[in-house]
C-alpha cells in the first residue's frame, strides 16, 4: 500500500519532470524553429562569411605613348617560382613531416611546442621544393621560416613566392623540369617597363606598388579579402593620370575549407588593363635633348608653337626608371637623391633667365612707347646706376645699337638703360601678363608655384627693403630676384613666335575638339617692333652670341643668355637659350638651359645651351623635311 | 541489416578493405607490384610489335623485283643527299667548336640519338603515351626527350628494363618551353588533348602580346633548348590562332600538333652526352 | 590454387585488354580507341563468388593500372567498384539470359568508362574536344560489346569447362 503509495507520488513528479523537460523541448524547438527560419537568411549569410574568401586581382596599367604612338611606358612580364599552400598534396607533406619530427622530438626527450614543430615542419617541406629548385637552377636559396609562417597565417590562399624576376633560362627550365601538377608552379605577373630607360623619367613619373586596390562594383565586399599587389603612380604622368592608367581590378571568390584552404573557385572576373595615355612627347626630340646634354645638369623643354604641345622635356640628371620598377631599392633612392636627380628642372627649376629676358625689358619698354627699336643708344662697357658700375659683358663698349643690334650681341647697357627708363613695374607686369609668375597648367604634377618676379611691393614684403634703381638695372638683364622655370620660357619664347601671351602647355594629345581654346591675347606690338625683336633673334643666330644654334638652310632665332648664381661653392654660371625655327612659318620652340657646376669653368648660353638647342632643332627638321631640304639631307645623329 | 542487404554490401566492403590493405603496403611493395605488372605486359607487346615488324617484311616481299629496285634507287639517292647533309653539318660543327673555343663560350650540351621502334600506340581519351622497345638496357632515363622526323614526340615517363613508356605531347601531363620562330622569348606549351579523326593540340601560354598568328600565316612553335631536355629548334607544332589574355602582357593560342604522330612507327631518344660533344652521327 | 576460375577469367580478360590495345594501336591512325574493360568483370561478378571475383577485379586493374601515368590504386578502386556494383545487382540480374547479362556488361563498361574519365580529366580549354572524342568512343565501345559479349562469355565458358568448372551449376548453386 505505501509502497504503491510512494509509487503514485514518484509518477506524479515524473510526470511534473517530463512535462518541464518537455517544455523546454518545446521551447528549444520553437527557438530553434524560429532562428532557422526566420534568421535563415543571416545564417546563409555569415555561413557565406566563414566559407568564403575574395582574392583581388590587380589589373595591368595602361601604357604610355609618345605622340606617334610609341611606347613610352609599358609593362614587362615578371616571372616567379610559387609554391601553393593550399596544394592537397602539400599540405598532406606538412602533415607527414609534422608526425615525423614530433615522433623523433619525443624520442629525444625534447620539449618543442606544436606551434614551432609546425612552423618548422612546414618550412622543411618547402625547403625541399625548394631544393629541387636549386638543383635544377644551381642555386643556393633558402626558405625564411619566419616569411613563411606569416604568409601562411595571413595570406594562406595566395601563393608563396620562392624566386621573383625569373629569368628566361630560369623559366624554361622550372617549367619543362617541374611536374605539371606540383604545387611548385610558374606564374607571372607584372612590372612597369620603360624602353628608353632614363628618357623623360621625369615627366612620365613611375609607380610603387600597393595594396590598395580600386573596387569598383565588385562583388563580396564583406568577405575576407586577400589582394596581391598592384601599383599607383607616385610621380609624372603616372601620377597625373593614375585614374586612368590604372587597371580595373578582377576578383576571385573561393570557397574555402575550415582550415581556410582554397577548396573551390566559384567566380572569377579577370583583370581588365588601363587605358592607354597618349602623350605629345615626340620620342625623336626626347633622345636627341637626352643626347645633347650628355652628363650635363639642367633642362630643356621643346614646344609645338602652333598649339603649346609639349614636344619634348629632358631634365638632367636623370635616373633611369627601370631601376625603379618593381621597386625602389634603398641604394638607387640614396643615389638619386644625392645626385639631386628627382628634381624635374624644367617645371620645378628655378633660376635667373640671364638675358633671355631681355626680350621681355624690351616689349615692356616698346609697349609703354619708350623705346624706338630704330633709335641707337651708345654702350661705353658700362652704366652708372646710383654711384655704383653695372658692367657690360664687352667691357670695351658696343657702340651704337639699335634694337636688333642689341639683341644680336646681347648688350647689357642697352638693356640696363631701358630698363631703368620703363621701370619696374612695367617689367613685372609684362612678365606676368606672359604667366612667369604662376604654374603654367602643365599635366605633370608637383609643376613650381615659387617663381619671383620681383618688385617694390615683393622686395619690402621679402627682403624688408626698398626696392633700388640698381635691382631695376638687374631685373633688366634676367638678373637679380627673379627666378623662373626652363618651362615658362619655352612658352614665353613660343608666345612671342605667335605674338600672342598666354599659351596653355599641354603634354597630353587630344583630339583637336577636345583641345581647350587657350585665353590667348595680342602681345601689343607693332609689326615694325615685332619685326625688330625677330629680326634681332634671327641675327644672334647668323652673326651673334647664338651662332651655335645655326642649321644650314634653315631661319633659326634664338637668343642666348648666361645668368649668375651664388652659391656655397662660388658663383657658377647658368648657359640659357631660347629658340624659335622657322622664322618664316615659327613651328617649334625650345629653351634650355645648363647648370654651370665650376666656379672657375666658363659656362656661357651661346657656348654650351646653344649647341644643345640646334640638336634638338636639327632632329625635328629632319623629321619635317618640307621646312629644310638640306637639313633633311643630313645623316641622322 | 537483414541478409540480403548485408550480402549486397558485401563487395564495397571487400573493396573498402582492398584499398586499406594497398595505403597501408610498404612503398617498396607496391613498386614492386607496379613494375612486375609492367614488365609481365612487355614482352607480349614486344612480341607483337615484332609481329607486325614481320608482317610488314612479308608485306614488302611481296612488292614485285622491278617495285624493289625503283625503291632501292630512290633510297639511293636520299642517301646521298642525306651523305652531304651530313658532311655539310660536320662543317658547321666544327666551325661552332672553333668559334666555342675562340669566345671561350661553354659547349651546347649534345645528344646520343637512341633510335627505337614504336610497340604501341596508346592514344586515348585519357592518356596518350607510345611504348617504344629501347629501355634502361639502352641508357634510358626518365625524363629524356623523344623526337621523330616531324619534330618531338614526348617525353620519357617511365623506364623498363626493355621497353620506356613515352607522354606524347599532345598530353597534358607534358609541359614545356618553346619559343615562336622568330623570337627569343620563351613561351609555355602544355599538351591539350587528341581529338578523334583531328590533329592533337597543344596550347602555348606566356605568348608576348606583339606576336600574332593566323590561319592564313600560322607561325611555327619550335624547342627553346632553353629547358635541358630538347636542343633549340625542334618543331612542336603551329600556332593558328592566338587569343589576348587579360592582363595585356600575354596571347594564349592553340598549337596545332604534327599529325604524323598518330602514325608513329619509329622515334630517337635524346640520351644526353657526358662530355658535352655533339650528337653521334 | 584449390579454385583458379578467378585467375583463368583475369587472364581471359587479360587477352582480351592485349587484343583491345593491339586494336587500338592501329585505331590510333584515326585518333580512335575502344575499352572493353567492364566485360570481364562483368562475367566475374555475374558467375563467381566473391573472392573469385574481387580476385579477377584485382588483377585486372593492377596490370591496367600499372602502365599508366600516376599510382595504379585509382584504376584498382574502379575496377572494383565497377565490379562490386554489379555483384550488387547480381540478385536483381538474370544471369543466364543473354539481354541481362549485355545489360551488366554495358552497365560495368560504362562505370569503368565514366571513372576513367574522371581520373585523367583534360585540361579545361580542351574539354570541348575531348569531350567530342569521348562521347564517340563511349558509343563505338558499348556498341561493340553488345555484340562481343554472348561470343566472351562463351569463350569464358568454355575454357573453365575445361578446367572441370561448370558455371551454369554453380549458378544455380549460388541462387
Amino acid at each position: 500500500m505505501i509502497a504503491r503509495q510512494l509509487h503514485r507520488g514518484f509518477k506524479t513528479k515524473l510526470k511534473v519532470v517530463a512535462a518541464i523537460f518537455g517544455a523546454l523541448l518545446l521551447v528549444i524547438t520553437a527557438g530553434l524553429g524560429y532562428r532557422q527560419i526566420l534568421h535563415q537568411e543571416a545564417f546563409s549569410e555569415r555561413e557565406t562569411l566563414q566559407s568564403q574568401r575574395r582574392i583581388l586581382l590587380p589589373g595591368p596599367r595602361g601604357n604610355i605613348l609618345d605622340r606617334e604612338g610609341r611606347i613610352l611606358v609599358d609593362n614587362r612580364p615578371r616571372f616567379a617560382a610559387v609554391i601553393h599552400l593550399s596544394d592537397a598534396n602539400l599540405r598532406r607533406q606538412f602533415r607527414q613531416e609534422y608526425l615525423t619530427r614530433f615522433r623523433e622530438a619525443r624520442e629525444a626527450g625534447e620539449r618543442i611546442s606544436p606551434r614551432q614543430l609546425e612552423i618548422a615542419a612546414r618550412a622543411a617541406v618547402v625547403q625541399q621544393h625548394l631544393d629541387t629548385i636549386n638543383a635544377l637552377l644551381q642555386a643556393d636559396l633558402a626558405i625564411d621560416p619566419a616569411a613563411l609562417d606569416r604568409h601562411f597565417r595571413i595570406q594562406p590562399l595566395l601563393p608563396f613566392n620562392l624566386i621573383n624576376d625569373l629569368n628566361p633560362e630560369a623559366f624554361a627550365r622550372l617549367l619543362e623540369n617541374l611536374p605539371v601538377d606540383s604545387p611548385v608552379q610558374i606564374t607571372s605577373s607584372h612590372a612597369r617597363n620603360y624602353p628608353h630607360g632614363p628618357a623623360a623619367a621625369h615627366s612620365l613619373g613611375y609607380v610603387v606598388s600597393s595594396l590598395d586596390l580600386p573596387l569598383e562594383d565588385l562583388p563580396g565586399g564583406a568577405l575576407t579579402t586577400f589582394a596581391t599587389q598592384g601599383s599607383f603612380g607616385r610621380s609624372g604622368l603616372e601620377r597625373g593620370f593614375d585614374d586612368i592608367l590604372r587597371g580595373t581590378t578582377g576578383l576571385e571568390i573561393w570557397v574555402v575549407d575550415p582550415a581556410g584552404f582554397n577548396v573551390e573557385r566559384i567566380e572569377y572576373r579577370p583583370p581588365v588593363q588601363g587605358q592607354n595615355l597618349a602623350t605629345t612627347l615626340d620620342l625623336d626630340l626626347q633622345l636627341a635633348g637626352e643626347a645633347a646634354f650628355a652628363d650635363r645638369r639642367g633642362g630643356l623643354a621643346a614646344i609645338d608653337i602652333t598649339n603649346g604641345e609639349v614636344l619634348a622635356i629632358v631634365s638632367k640628371p636623370a635616373y633611369d626608371l627601370n631601376e625603379l620598377s618593381p621597386s625602389i631599392s634603398r641604394e638607387t633612392f640614396t643615389r638619386i637623391e644625392e645626385e639631386g636627380a628627382w628634381l624635374n628642372r624644367v617645371t620645378q627649376g628655378l633660376y635667373p633667365p640671364g638675358s633671355t629676358y631681355k626680350l621681355i625689358t624690351a616689349i615692356a619698354a616698346l609697349r609703354a612707347g619708350l623705346l624706338d627699336p630704330e633709335i641707337k643708344i651708345n654702350c661705353p662697357g658700362y652704366h652708372q646706376v646710383a654711384g655704383r658700375r653695372f658692367p657690360c659683358h664687352n667691357r670695351r663698349g658696343h657702340g651704337d645699337l639699335d634694337l636688333a643690334e642689341a639683341i644680336r650681341v646681347s648688350c647689357n647697357v642697352y638693356f640696363y638703360k631701358v630698363g631703368l627708363e620703363t621701370g619696374v613695374a612695367r617689367i613685372a607686369e609684362e612678365s606676368r601678363r606672359f604667366g612667369l609668375h604662376e604654374p603654367t597648367g602643365i599635366e605633370i604634377p608637383f609643376e613650381a608655384r615659387g617663381m619671383i618676379i620681383p618688385d617694390d611691393a615683393w622686395k619690402r614684403q621679402r627682403v624688408g627693403m626698398p626696392w633700388f634703381p640698381g635691382d631695376t638695372a638687374n631685373l633688366s638683364i634676367g638678373q637679380g630676384y627673379l627666378r623662373t622655370t626652363p618651362l615658362h620660357m619655352a612658352l614665353f619664347t613660343a608666345g612671342l613666335a605667335r605674338d600672342q601671351t598666354g599659351l596653355n602647355p599641354t603634354i597630353i594629345r587630344r583630339s583637336p575638339s577636345r583641345i581647350e581654346p587657350a585665353a590667348a591675347t595680342p602681345i601689343g606690338l607693332s609689326p615694325l617692333q615685332r619685326e625688330s625683336l625677330l629680326a634681332g633673334m634671327e641675327e644672334a643666330v647668323q652673326q651673334g652670341t647664338a651662332r651655335f644654334t645655326r642649321l644650314p638652310g634653315i631661319r633659326v632665332g634664338a637668343k642666348t643668355g648666361t645668368a649668375q648664381v651664388r652659391t656655397p661653392e662660388g658663383t657658377l654660371e647658368l648657359a640659357w637659350t631660347i629658340a624659335i625655327a622657322p622664322m618664316d612659318q615659327p613651328r617649334i620652340a625650345v629653351a634650355v638651359v645648363v647648370e654651370g657646376e665650376d666656379p672657375d669653368v666658363s659656362n656661357a648660353g651661346g657656348m654650351v645651351a646653344a649647341p644643345v638647342v640646334r640638336q634638338v632643332l636639327q632632329a625635328w627638321f629632319q623629321k619635317h623635311p618640307w621646312t629644310s631640304p638640306e637639313v633633311a639631307a643630313a645623316p641622322p645623329r | 541489416m537483414d541478409k540480403r542487404t548485408l550480402s549486397q554490401a558485401r563487395p564495397f566492403l571487400v573493396l573498402g578493405l582492398v584499398l586499406l590493405a594497398w595505403l597501408l603496403l610498404p612503398t617498396a611493395v607496391r613498386t614492386l607490384l607496379r613494375v612486375s605488372f609492367s614488365e609481365f605486359h612487355a614482352p607480349a607487346v614486344v612480341t607483337a610489335s615484332h609481329l607486325r615488324d614481320l608482317q610488314a617484311f612479308w608485306g614488302t616481299r611481296l612488292h614485285s623485283k622491278r617495285d624493289l629496285i625503283e625503291a632501292g634507287r630512290d633510297l639511293a639517292r636520299l642517301n646521298a643527299h642525306y651523305e652531304l647533309g651530313i658532311q655539310e653539318l660536320e662543317t658547321i660543327r666544327l666551325e661552332r667548336d672553333r668559334l666555342e673555343a675562340l669566345l671561350d663560350l661553354p659547349s651546347v650540351p649534345g645528344y646520343r640519338y637512341e633510335i627505337a621502334r614504336v610497340a604501341r600506340r596508346d592514344f586515348t581519351s585519357w592518356w596518350q603515351q607510345v611504348l617504344i622497345r629501347k629501355g634502361s638496357r639502352h641508357g634510358l632515363e626518365e625524363g629524356m626527350g623523344v623526337i621523330f622526323s616531324g619534330g618531338v614526340v614526348g617525353v620519357v615517363r617511365e623506364v623498363h628494363t626493355y621497353t620506356a613508356v613515352v607522354d606524347l605531347l599532345s598530353s597534358p601531363r607534358v609541359r614545356m618551353a618553346v619559343f615562336v620562330e622568330g623570337d627569343d622569348r620563351p613561351v609555355s606549351f602544355r599538351g591539350g588533348a587528341n581529338p578523334a579523326l583531328g590533329p592533337a593540340f597543344g596550347r602555348a601560354d606566356f605568348v608576348p602580346a606583339d606576336i600574332s598568328a593566323s590561319p592564313d600565316r600560322p607561325r611555327l612553335v619550335v624547342t627553346s633548348g632553353l629547358g635541358g631536355i630538347f636542343p633549340a629548334g625542334l618543331a612542336v607544332g603551329l600556332i593558328e590562332q592566338l587569343e589576348p589574355g587579360p592582363d595585356g602582357l600575354f596571347r594564349t593560342g592553340r598549337v596545332a600538333l604534327d599529325p604524323r604522330l598518330n602514325r608513329l612507327a619509329e622515334v630517337a631518344v635524346l640520351v644526353p652526352l657526358e662530355d658535352g660533344s655533339g650528337p653521334a652521327p | 590454387m584449390r579454385d583458379p576460375r578467378g585467375i583463368i577469367v583475369a587472364l581471359i580478360g587479360l587477352g582480351l585488354l592485349f587484343f583491345t590495345a593491339e586494336a587500338n594501336h592501329f585505331l590510333a591512325l584515326l585518333g580512335l580507341t575502344v575499352f572493353f574493360g567492364g566485360l570481364p568483370l562483368a562475367f566475374a561478378a555475374l558467375f563467381f563468388r566473391l573472392r573469385q571475383g574481387v580476385l579477377c577485379a584485382a588483377v585486372l586493374g593492377l596490370a591496367m593500372g600499372a602502365g599508366l601515368p600516376g599510382s595504379p590504386l585509382p584504376v584498382l578502386a574502379l575496377f572494383l567498384f565497377s565490379h562490386a556494383v554489379i555483384f550488387a545487382l547480381r540478385p536483381r540480374l538474370h544471369a543466364h539470359e543473354a539481354t541481362s547479362r549485355t545489360i551488366a556488361v554495358l552497365l560495368a563498361n560504362a562505370i569503368c568508362f565514366l571513372g576513367l574519365s574522371l581520373l585523367y580529366p583534360p585540361p579545361l580549354w580542351a574539354l570541348g574536344s575531348w569531350l567530342g572524342r569521348l562521347g564517340l568512343e563511349f558509343f563505338l565501345s558499348q556498341l561493340m560489346l553488345m555484340g562481343m559479349t554472348p561470343w566472351l562469355f562463351s569463350l569464358t565458358d568454355r575454357t573453365l569447362n575445361l578446367f572441370g568448372i561448370i558455371v551454369e551449376e554453380e549458378l544455380r548453386e549460388l541462387s
